[in-house]
């Protein structure tokens, strides 16, 4: 690498211009089926056959559809075998996120390497987005499948930094590896920005509304930024819960103490609230782990910490 | 001890230099500090006041003819609005050497058919002069359209042309140097002081859209999303 190209990548990544970070790399587009699905589930009125049309016109979406709704999320008696049902029983909402998540897990690159399990981090971005989604249901009872969607995508910068800007930003996850501080503490610490915000670029060029793009950029700020920002009172305070969560790789007791806190704080959730979460969200778990072909991993065991953790709590009060 | 090959090159001597220098780029302070009109007055005193004075030092030292009035609101463009198409190298160059063309056709057009209307005199206006004026702003006007090479101040190099002030080629290839030498200026300016991704000849469109009125698009109502977007990607 010559000098003057040396320069310009210390000065890109020195400004998080991502416009010039991702500009001499093929974002992966999503499927255009997907895109158009998405624009057409977000219409006020949206065209249900349209709808039918677009996820027919994509099989590995269609048969995902039909497998979600005949999981036993939903315990139909009848098996349902055509889109349309399918649709009917799901709802467009749903209908997104689903196509939504495979279509990006399909889309992103998967780094090569010991530091990024492209496994463990989608695991670790579904149990945040069905956390999400479940922790907004109380007081963002119209928006949990947005809470979802957002968190589901609030990381999908990793996989692409770690690709494109690899020898800047496995330090950073070394880093993160040792260190007890949270990733966007460190980046910011490298590099004046976060992934989040690399994060929210990548789905503004996906063509996201701006409100889903200013989440995804909020979603690991402290509560008193979320405030300075006014998002206080958005589907951004269950995902920046949500977001505490640690790893399944590395399980942090601190960690999950600091979710259920936080939740009882800032979500206004009661001890026993906050348990049904948790287990409503292991509950779903294991089923859309195994839709998404990623089971086999034991992805519940910080599920159970954080139900260990408000057990405690519960028992400390009552002694 | 950890080399630096393994604690990344963000921790490196030359990296913390190049980060403290682009911070304070325009196209970095812009996305980065609430106020934009101050930094882009800042800049565009700066960057116009520098490169007419280089041009002038030019022509003082070299003795080159280089100094036509376009050049003002030609550099006014490039440093004000330098992500905007009509900004991009392209159409600066190739506005200006037409309208000087389309100018001197003009001229030796209305020379040919009218070969007694003393028409290289500028103190006397006559119905030669109108022709030829009108008809040299008609064709730059119709070229710059239809060559999609639109540069607004290019017209006055037209006028200039047709009103018989470039009496030889050198002062032809003087007004044609000074817009090559503006046209690296502003590649300097914008590239390197002002940390934009200012075209080295054609504008990307879609690039220009991002940097708003940077690019010429002048700010709409602004909802709070858009504001809050705007917030999502400063520094933190």
């Amino acid at each position: 690498m010559g000098f003057i190209e040396k320069i310009r990548r210390h000065s890109t990544i020195a400004t998080g211009n991502f416009g010039v970070m991702f500009k001499d790399i093929e974002i992966p587009p999503l499927p255009a089926a997907v895109n158009r699905l998405i624009v057409e589930t977000n219409k006020a009125e949206p065209d249900i056959d349209n709808v039918v049309r677009l996820i027919s016109s994509t099989t590995a979406i269609a048969a995902k559809v039909i497998k979600t709704v005949n999981s036993s999320l939903f315990s139909l008696r009848v098996p349902v075998t055509d889109i349309k049902r399918a649709v009917t029983q799901l709802g467009l909402n749903h209908i997104r996120s689903i196509a939504l998540a495979f279509a990006t897990m399909d889309a992103l690159p998967k780094p090569k390497g010991d530091l990024f399990d492209h496994k463990a981090f989608w695991i670790d971005s579904l149990i945040r987005a069905i956390m999400s989604r479940s922790f907004s249901k109380k007081s963002f009872e119209d928006q949990p499948e947005k809470a979802f969607t957002a968190s589901l995508l609030a990381d999908v910068a990793l996989p692409v930094l770690l690709c494109v800007w690899k020898e800047y930003y496995e330090p950073v996850i070394e880093e993160w590896h040792k260190s007890p501080k949270r990733l966007s503490e460190i980046e910011r610490e490298h590099f004046g920005w976060d992934h989040s915000q690399a994060g929210a670029w990548i789905v503004q060029s996906w063509g996201f509304p701006e409100e889903m793009v200013c989440y995804i950029g909020a979603h690991n700020l402290s509560m008193e930024k979320i405030g300075e920002y006014e998002l206080d009172n958005t589907i951004v305070v269950p995902m920046a819960v949500a977001s505490n969560l640690s790893s399944i790789l590395r399980p942090d007791g601190e960690r999950s103490r600091r979710v259920f806190s936080m939740a009882i704080q800032w979500l206004s959730m009661t001890r026993l609230e906050f348990i049904n979460c948790i287990t409503e969200v292991k509950a779903s778990l294991k089923d859309i782990l195994e839709l998404f072909g990623l089971s086999g991993r034991n992805a519940g065991s910080i599920l159970d910490d954080l139900l260990v953790e408000a057990g405690s709590e519960i028992q400390k009060e009552e002694m | 001890m950890k080399n630096i090959q393994s604690l990344g090159p963000q921790r490196s001597l030359l990296f913390r230099l190049i980060a403290f220098f682009s911070r304070l780029q325009l196209g970095y302070l812009i996305r980065s500090i609430g106020n934009k009109r101050i930094i882009v007055v800042v800049f565009v005193f700066i960057a116009g006041t520098t490169a007419l004075g280089i041009i002038t030092v030019v022509a003082y030292i070299t003795k080159l003819p280089l100094l036509f009035p376009p050049l003002g609101p030609s550099a006014f463009i490039l440093f004000h609005t330098p992500m905007s198409v009509t900004a991009s190298p392209r159409n600066v160059f190739l506005s200006h050497t037409l309208a000087v063309i389309s100018g001197l056709l003009s001229l030796w057009l209305v020379g040919m058919i009218y070969p007694h209307g003393n028409l290289y005199n500028q103190s006397e206006m006559n119905l030669y002069h109108v022709i030829i004026i009108a008809l040299s702003m008609g064709l730059i006007g119709v070229i710059m359209v239809s060559m999609k090479c639109v540069h607004p101040p290019a017209a006055a190099s037209a006028l200039i042309a047709a009103m018989g002030y470039l009496k030889n080629s050198f002062q032809v290839f003087g007004l044609i140097g000074a817009v090559i030498l503006l046209i690296l200026e502003a590649i300097f300016f914008n590239r390197i002081i002002g940390g934009l991704p200012y075209p080295i000849w054609r504008a990307d469109p879609k690039t220009a859209k991002e940097y708003g009125t940077l690019a010429g698009i002048p700010e709409t109502g602004t909802t709070f999303w858009k504001q809050l977007t705007i917030k999502t990607f400063q520094r933190r």
